[in-house]
């Protein structure tokens, strides 16, 4: 890989670059769909990235689920349905 | 109870330090730990308005339209956001993580309610039980989310 000959501060600042980009898309992409729908049926629907970030954990990061964490993470599922429903 | 009012020592012992002595008490009182968080989840609750209210009323169809980048409420918006993760960042430095977290999960609660009060939308049962869902969910993640960040 190219990166590999980086130094580690190079990587550092190009990770938070791409943190910086991706926030930012999320905030159009936000604004977008607020000019769109309600703020109280869309809000909800922030809650899903606690299921992204932990399926993602999960899966690349090789990081145990706990109990609770399924059970959260099925309680913020049924409820987005609930509210995509109304 | 006594271990609350340990750190709450604690943490004022290091804003005297940081303060250093001038309106020392009177600033401490503003920066209690669990005042910030509470500024922090209303600042959060009040952004995600202030972007709607801006989009709604100050929003121009094509996205780069220069004076889409002036909107007043957008801006508002931006800096409750800003804010809001400082008095965040501030407040995580003495209230333990667990109690931070479960907060956090007030956010959704606080959003519905801004919403419902400030702009007038109309919020069925259905809606409030998907809120009231997702927020418990919420809650259920935000404990083993606080043990691991506790480890670090």
């Amino acid at each position: 890989m190219a990166e590999h000959s980086k130094s580690s501060a190079s990587r550092r600042k190009l990770d938070l670059g791409r943190g910086v980009l991706a926030m930012t898309v999320s905030f159009f992409t936000w604004l977008a769909l607020l000019h769109k729908f309600d703020l109280s049926y869309l809000y909800p629907f922030e809650g899903l990235d606690r299921v992204l970030l932990a399926f993602a954990a999960w899966l690349i990061l090789k990081e145990k689920m706990s109990r609770d964490l399924w059970i959260g993470l099925i309680l913020i599922c049924l409820g987005a349905m609930f509210v995509a429903g109304s | 109870m006594s271990n609350a009012a340990g750190k709450q020592n604690k943490s004022d012992k290091i804003l005297t330090d940081t303060v250093k002595g001038d309106q020392g008490s009177r600033k401490s009182r503003f920066f209690h730990p669990y005042l910030q968080l509470l500024i922090s989840i209303i600042l959060a609750a009040a952004s995600q308005i202030f972007l709607k209210i801006g989009v709604d009323t100050q929003f121009v169809s094509p996205w780069y339209t220069a004076s889409n980048f002036f909107s007043f409420w957008i801006w508002s918006g931006i800096f409750s956001t800003i804010g809001s993760l400082f008095s965040w960042l501030y407040a995580l430095k003495s209230v333990p993580l667990i109690v931070a977290y479960n907060l956090a999960a007030m956010n959704h609660i606080m959003v519905a309610l801004g919403s419902w009060l400030f702009l007038g939308e109309a919020i069925s049962y259905q809606r409030w039980i998907g809120i009231l869902v997702v927020a418990l969910g919420v809650l259920f993640v935000a404990r083993p989310a606080a043990r691991a960040e506790e480890k670090l």
